[in-house]
């Protein structure tokens, strides 16, 4: 059997002082000892430099990044295009997860703007090559507002067709122009598709009033004008004689409509929705700031010192001197 | 890096390395010629210092100096690792606030009191109690005396009585405010330098910390104070609607668990990422299996997303060092908002 340790003579050992703390260089567990070099050209420092970011640079290339400073022309649409792409699929991540968040949860979590609004900056300065600038962040504000807007499609939607429903509902009762057309014979249901003609002997339409049971009495209207009795009521409908539109062409104007609800839908709530544009707000001010042109602060000059200096040590000394 | 550019004017300062003479910007913590740490003669001053107030039992004023060092080594570093664990440290030996306190000591039960019997026991126990309450109020009005808390936390209650109404505006943001003086209290104690509360409507609150906490526990004691003092505000308001009956106060209940419940995702710098960061990865998938459980006990949809973010973080986590006092914290936290947040309560008039 093992020899098992005596846990009492464990107690009574006295803690060990902390080991003595080394300041003259750091002891990184995965880290190579830094090369001294230009980070944009790969020259060797030497006499004066530069730092660029907290990057070391060299006069020259100090010089070509203030002078040359501003985008690249060359292939400007392409990589507006490859933003925009890049843009419009995180706009369509940020709706899904906003989506299945509600779906998971039952909550409409207004935050998730934020998220969409770094997700699509991010995507369109990653889209644009690290370029950035004026126009990529409007486009990231702009794909941003589109993403946030999408959730509020469903809801247009449930809106407009209970908004149908309603129109539906209303024309099936009594018409409300029944009363006030007691002296005509011709009515029109408030609402409604249909409208009622009586004709009397003379061929002339009916000056006397129409009764309910003479309404739903009513033959259609004959294509033959000829073919009208005297003293029947015939049923006009008006959405007959309307052109119809096609499937495809209703379908896009319903998917128009739905847009541009969706897109206004944040002000619609006037002060009442105070609080989600305050979240849209933030969502669009973070697109912003990721979609922005990179700033490079230059510092110094500063001498880069003697000719020979120690390098820091490898790693496996640095190690050692810490006790491992 | 990018060829487009903004070039902006150079940051003045510079610093010499000790080693090669190397200049460099007076921010750097190494020298980018030798890789040597530039400020080590702060440091070693700093360390002396804080060794000494050790040894004469100055612990608050140890981790202060240790706090110090902290900053001037990078990241990652075992200096840096060494010099967090002994600000910690000293920090968990410094005595509490004054503030904290109950004034006077605990000293004798008066004789009237003694001659009260159990009753007079019973008065003197809650002398603390009634103590307690009054020190932790005046640590909750020392907040409003910071000109730029008052004015965001009403700014804050204007865009939120144009939303809600007034009573559940103020509700709202005194739950959010007594929340965020939970981290206030924390940071004190540990003797981390922190901005005051800034409200920001729509968003909550934040406290902009001007020190890294020395390790990921203190990273995660700060980070679960917010909740903890917001699940008592959530329980108090719950108290007063039990005893009055009135919806708006159990409304407010309800929404302050809610809120300290959605601050514990581990995610980004929500107050469960911090927690989370001093737990290994095993014990995030128990706090992850362990949301589930709750969500399936209480039907709140809110831990459904914790337990994804939750399982989510312990699947690209590595750590290794758990830390089990944590742990508890973290999950009854998530078990009593959880009961609070689904309690039903009638609809206030």
């Amino acid at each position: 059997m093992p020899p098992t340790e005596d846990p009492d003579a464990i107690s009574k050992t006295p803690p060990e002082p902390p080991a003595p703390l080394a300041f003259d260089r750091p002891a990184f567990h995965q880290q190579a000892a830094p090369e001294f070099a230009c980070a944009l050209c790969g020259a060797g420092l030497t006499g004066q430099y530069y730092q660029a970011n907290g990057a070391p640079v060299c006069s020259d290339c100090r010089w070509k990044a203030e002078h040359e400073s501003g985008p690249p022309q060359a292939g400007r649409v392409g990589r507006f295009g490859k933003a925009a792409l890049y843009g419009l699929g995180a706009a369509a991540a940020g709706t899904l997860v906003y989506f299945l968040v509600l779906w998971g949860t039952g909550y409409e979590i207004g935050l998730i703007a934020i998220l969409v609004g770094w997700m699509v900056g991010k995507a369109v300065f990653s889209g644009s090559g690290g370029v950035g600038g004026r126009a990529y962040q409007l486009l990231a504000m702009g794909l941003t507002y589109v993403s946030i807007c999408a959730s509020y499609a469903p809801m247009v939607v449930q809106g407009l067709r209970e908004a149908q429903a309603a129109e539906t509902t209303a024309g099936a009762g009594a018409p409300e122009g029944a009363d006030a057309a007691q002296g005509s014979s011709s009515v029109t249901r408030s609402g409604s598709t249909e409208s009622f003609v009586r004709m009397a002997p003379n061929g002339e339409p009916d000056s006397q009033p129409l009764t309910q049971e003479e309404m739903q009495a009513a033959l259609p209207l004959p294509d033959d004008p000829e073919q009208m009795q005297p003293g029947q009521t015939y049923k006009v409908d008006l959405a007959s004689s309307e052109e119809e539109l096609s499937p495809a062409l209703s379908l896009v104007v319903f998917t128009v409509v739905v847009a541009v609800i969706a897109l206004a839908a944040p002000f619609l709530g006037g002060l009442e929705n105070i609080f989600g544009l305050f979240i849209i707000a933030f969502g669009l001010f973070e697109a912003w700031k990721h979609a922005a042109r990179p700033a490079i602060l230059f510092e110094g000059p500063f001498s880069a010192g003697a000719a020979e200096a120690t390098r820091a040590p490898a790693l496996p000394e640095a190690a050692e001197a810490h006790g491992e | 890096m990018a060829s487009s550019a903004d070039v902006r004017s150079p940051a003045p300062g510079a610093s010499h390395c000790p080693a090669c003479g190397c200049e460099s910007p007076a921010a750097r913590l190494l020298c980018p010629r030798c890789g040597a740490l530039l400020h080590r003669r702060r440091l070693e001053e700093l360390a002396a210092q804080a060794t000494q107030a050790e040894a004469a039992d100055r612990w608050g004023e140890a981790a202060g100096l240790w706090r110090e060092a902290l900053a001037l080594l990078p990241p990652g570093s075992q200096q840096h690792q060494d010099v967090g664990r002994r600000a910690a440290e000293a920090a968990r030996k410094a005595p509490a606030s004054l503030l904290d306190q109950p004034p006077g000591g605990a000293g004798k039960m008066p004789k009237i009191l003694g001659s009260l019997g159990a009753v007079g026991v019973a008065l003197w126990k809650l002398k603390f109690v009634a103590v307690f309450l009054l020190t932790k109020a005046k640590f909750l009005l020392l907040g409003l005396s910071k000109g730029g808390t008052l004015l965001t936390m009403l700014l804050s209650f204007g865009v939120y009585w144009a939303a809600f109404g007034w009573w559940f505006a103020a509700g709202l943001v005194i739950s959010i405010y007594i929340h965020e003086m939970g981290h206030v209290a924390a940071l004190r104690r540990l003797g981390v330098k922190a901005s005051a509360p800034m409200f920001v409507p729509g968003l909550g609150a934040v406290i902009r910390l001007r020190e890294a906490p020395a390790d990921s526990l203190e990273d995660a004691e700060v980070g679960l104070a917010g909740p903890i003092w917001g699940l008592g505000a959530a329980a108090a308001c719950w108290a007063v609607f039990l005893a009055t009956g009135s919806g708006a106060w159990g409304a407010i209940a309800k929404l302050g668990a809610w809120i300290n419940l959605f601050n514990l995702l581990p995610f980004w710098q929500l107050d469960g990422a911090r927690g989370f960061r001093a737990l290994d990865r095993q014990q995030r998938w128990l706090a992850a299996a362990f949301v589930v459980c709750a969500f399936v006990l209480s039907g709140e949809g809110m831990l459904l997303l914790i337990a994804a973010v939750g399982a989510w973080n312990a699947w690209r986590s590595d750590a290794t060092t758990p830390n089990w006092r944590i742990l508890a914290t973290y999950l009854g936290l998530i078990a009593a908002l959880s009961w609070l947040a689904v309690r039903v309560v009638p609809m206030p008039t």
